[in-house]
């Protein structure tokens, strides 16, 4: 958390995270260099240079697409989401470079310039096997650049949190279009199955996770609100709650974590100011509901940032009776201080 | 996992259970990279053997024809009965470019044609599979000498229809520039050396096994560039006549037969032709 913005907060965590990132990124081009020179001697550094960065911009983005649904299933993967905006920012630059190289090979030195010649050389618009696939590629790192650029808390403030996550939220479209520049391109030109399977078990590997978390979500949250009284609705007993943890209900389309801390019971809205983060599973460090997914924090009873940081959720009201937890799902105004519910 | 085991990125230490999880994970990703570098990259089909001299100019004599396209004719010795043995050189512009503007500006620089002069030229050697081709890197400036000279005596041959399967490629980047230089991903590539001036190369396999290659041209001799823009490329066919000139051939593809396509590429593993005709090549005979 920072209450003022710098190009990159660096903290020890971070610096692995980067070095280990790039021992990766030397590791793989050091073995497909090696292997290429090994294994096809007659090659030309450019297909070195863009078959090298585009395996690897394409493998890197598989590990982007799997943290978030990895750290649902288990929180131990968090350190890996923790920095994934260099882990994106990276993939970037070497998708960057790819594109780059492949322009000047393929589209430069002509009569029109290389982007109008992207777009018009291969003119099989009609036909989907003949489609020009580069237009896929183009597409997608246009997406890319965009989350690229404005990876980084001074875009996410300004343009808002929905903006900033509906904007990075396109990486799947990225994704599909990129798997579209594969399946029309190279697939096409090697004709081995090796490719398609590789790509097969990519994508099945992304989609999967996301489904599983997407099935899990829906079936262990979500709670009817038909037995509610005075509009508190029974949500668990006591002894789901770990202490200085939260049990996460979907009420009347509200989505609710109750912290149980200190023999008391708050709800807060479940998700973090800052990037969307599932703050019920989090947990209580210091007094403070902390964000599992970057650590902002909020305290229970208001829902507000420890000054001199500003973020504010939704509050909610708890009652707890015969060890039973009831939550009323109507939300009070983000950072309404509201008195927990005091544990017998 | 325990209390303690709360991960909080900006504190100093990662939880032991993390680290753990995390250092197995890294671990595993790293294995994949490995397998995966090595599957990509045996997995691709093998690149050719064609050069391209890129930063190693040479210099080159011989007679200058632009029948049928630009072509160099360097004399390579005598056979055995004292014949002249004639290399023709396909002469090629920098870029994805024909030779023509860079010989016509060299050729109104010294106000004469140079067609049928001897010409020293200076350029990039590009050369595969029996053809040698030469780029005119610098420009106009690539021809350093015009001289006069005797007429080399042609070896021109008509030759019976045929119709064709293969691929139209620029044979700039097939015989060397780039690797690979046909296919769909070197399509729109293709395409803009073939707009830019580069002359159509029509590659097919024969039935022994070995490869042609045919310049496209049109039934008059016209340039047809154009015209096979939408197909380059992929696979197609094609029929015409068959000329030979020295040791190129060329298809004068009759434009009233369409270019058919053939859709996959793969087809080309097979051999297209099945009888043998000619002294130079086999292929079918319509």
């Amino acid at each position: 958390m920072s209450v003022e913005y710098s190009p990159v907060l660096w903290n020890r965590q971070k610096k692995r995270y980067d070095l280990a990132l790039l021992g990766f990124v030397a590791l793989y081009f050091i073995l497909f260099a090696g292997f290429h020179l090994w294994l096809h001697p007659s090659t030309s550094p450019e297909s070195l240079i863009i078959r090298s960065t585009a395996t690897l911009a394409f493998l890197l983005l598989h590990v982007i697409l799997v943290i978030g649904p990895l750290c649902r299933l288990n929180a131990a993967f968090l350190p890996l989401l923790y920095n994934r905006r260099h882990l994106g920012v990276s993939m970037f630059i070497i998708a960057l470079v790819h594109a780059i190289v492949s322009l000047i090979q393929f589209h430069a030195l002509g009569d029109v310039s290389p982007l109008v010649a992207l777009f018009t050389s291969n003119p099989n618009y009609d036909s989907i096997s003949q489609f020009p696939f580069q237009i896929f590629g183009f597409f997608a790192l246009l997406i890319l650049f965009l989350m690229a650029a404005t990876s980084h808390d001074f875009w996410l403030e300004n343009l808002s949190p929905r903006v900033w996550k509906a904007l990075h939220m396109m990486v799947y479209v990225a994704y599909a279009l990129i798997v579209l520049h594969v399946a029309l391109g190279v697939l096409q030109q090697e004709g081995v199955p090796l490719g398609a399977t590789l790509l097969g078990v990519g994508m099945l590997v992304v989609v999967g996770l996301h489904v599983t978390v997407g099935l899990k979500t829906d079936t262990n949250e979500s709670k009817a609100i038909g037995n509610a009284k005075e509009g508190f609705v029974p949500v668990c007993s006591l002894e789901e709650i770990a202490e200085n943890r939260a049990k996460v209900v979907i009420l009347a389309g509200e989505n609710i974590a109750i912290f149980k801390y200190d023999g008391k019971l708050s709800a807060v809205h479940n998700v973090c100011k800052h990037q969307n983060g599932p703050l019920g599973e989090g947990k209580i460090v210091d007094g403070c509901i902390t964000c599992p997914w970057h650590g902002y924090q909020y305290l229970p009873e208001n829902g507000q940032s420890p000054p001199p940081f500003t973020e504010k959720v939704k509050t909610y009201d708890v009652r707890v009776d015969g060890g039973t937890v009831y939550v009323n799902p109507k939300p009070h105004p983000e950072g309404t201080k509201r008195p927990p519910a005091v544990i017998a | 996992m325990s209390e303690q085991d709360f991960y909080i990125g900006y504190l100093p230490k990662m939880p032991n259970g993390h680290w753990r999880k995390i250092r197995s994970f890294l671990a595993g990703v790293g294995v994949l990279a490995i397998v995966a570098a090595f599957m990509l990259v045996k997995g691709q089909n093998d690149f050719n053997t064609a050069s391209f001299e890129l930063g190693k100019p040479t210099v080159v004599s011989g007679i200058l024809t632009t029948n049928p396209v630009p072509l160099l004719q360097v004399v390579q010795g005598n056979d055995l009965s004292g014949q002249a043995v004639i290399q023709s050189i396909l002469l090629i512009g920098f870029g994805k470019h024909g030779a023509e503007a860079a010989l016509d500006s060299a050729a109104a620089k010294r106000k004469m044609p140079l067609e049928g002069k001897l010409l020293t030229l200076e350029g990039t050697l590009i050369y595969h599979d029996g053809k040698t081709l030469l780029e005119l890197t610098k420009g106009p400036a690539a021809v350093l000498q015009v001289e006069q000279a005797q007429p080399i005596r042609r070896d021109i041959e008509r030759l019976p229809g045929y119709t064709f399967t293969g691929e139209i490629a620029d044979p700039k980047c097939y015989f060397g520039v780039m690797k690979p230089g046909e296919g769909k991903v070197h399509r729109s590539c293709a395409a803009l050396c073939i707009a830019g001036g580069i002359p159509p190369v029509l590659k097919t396999k024969l039935a022994d096994g070995s490869t042609a290659y045919l310049i496209v041209k049109g039934g008059n001799g016209e340039a047809v560039n154009q015209a096979v823009l939408p197909v380059v490329g992929q696979a197609v066919q094609l029929s015409g006549q068959v000329v030979r000139y020295d040791d190129w051939l060329v298809l004068e593809w009759d434009q009233s037969q369409a270019i058919e396509t053939l859709g996959s590429l793969m087809i080309l593993d097979a051999p297209m032709c099945t009888e043998k005709g000619l002294a130079a090549v086999t292929y079918s005979s319509n």
